[in-house]
């Protein structure tokens, strides 16, 4: 059982994705907890690209206008929610 | 499920169905709002009582004086007080920090605080007991990811407690062999 926790500071980013990408690659969390996503809109390909498969699944909170927003990924094939 | 400023995931392993909840808490920075936010999660906790518990993310406060550095301002006492009775008051538990002393530092490399943190239920001890958090390399944020890892096998050596004097004992050689 493994779980991280990131204030990202904004996940509109490329560099900001990918580093969410290379933590999940190297730390293999079951389940990740992002703040400050700024995102209104959090989709499954966002998740699946971040995630680098298809084993995902994700709850979140939007932004309210640019600030905040929160998601938790995880890892479908050790957690079950 | 999920109210203002958390996020509520439960769920079980799927490898032995052990059951647990996860909150994402973004704090706002404000006390009169985060003492609402500490009032939601309070009652929430409740419900959830014996229950493997871990609440994460950036609380925006922080425990004692100590876990915040800046140039200009100070923590204040009170913020630490309400935050505190928070964690007391739902018996939750901070572990030790790993890795380094603080989780958030400004670009100009005077102000760091430690305002990033898990904190677990005692069952969630229980269920995990040999479990850390540590502070990982900072990267692109100002804020470093924080892990919490429960290495369930690696339980370490088994410590052995032995007295100088036993070995005098007559027999003591061949007992401990024949153990």
């Amino acid at each position: 059982m493994k779980i991280i926790s990131w204030n990202v500071r904004g996940l509109g980013s490329f560099e900001k994705r990918r580093e969410v990408c290379h933590l999940v690659r190297e730390k293999n969390p079951f389940i990740i907890c992002i703040q400050e996503t700024k995102l209104s809109v959090i989709d499954v390909i966002l998740c699946k690209s971040m995630w680098g498969g298809d084993c995902v699944d994700f709850s979140y909170r939007p932004s309210v206008g640019a600030s905040g927003g929160i998601v938790t990924m995880w890892d479908t094939k050790e957690v079950e929610v | 499920m999920s109210f203002e400023h958390v996020l509520v995931i439960s769920g079980c392993l799927v490898k032995n169905g052990v059951q647990f909840t996860v909150f994402n808490v973004y704090a706002p920075c404000d006390s009169t709002s985060q003492q609402v936010v500490w009032n939601n999660l309070s009652s929430r906790l409740q419900m959830l009582s014996d229950m493997n518990v871990c609440l994460c993310g950036d609380f925006n406060a922080v425990r004692c004086m100590e876990e915040r550095r800046s140039v200009g301002g100070v923590a204040r006492y009170g913020w630490c007080a309400t935050y505190n009775n928070f964690i007391e008051d739902n018996f939750l538990v901070d572990l030790p920090l790993r890795g380094r002393n603080f989780t958030w530092f400004r670009g100009d490399g005077n102000s760091m605080s430690r305002i990033y943190m898990f904190l677990l239920s005692d069952r969630w001890c229980l269920t995990w007991p040999n479990c850390f958090q540590m502070a990982l390399s900072r990267g692109v944020s100002d804020h470093c990811p924080l892990e919490l890892s429960v290495d369930v096998e690696n339980w370490g050596p088994r410590p052995l407690q032995m007295l100088k004097c036993w070995a005098l004992t007559p027999g003591y050689k061949s007992f401990v062999c024949n153990k």
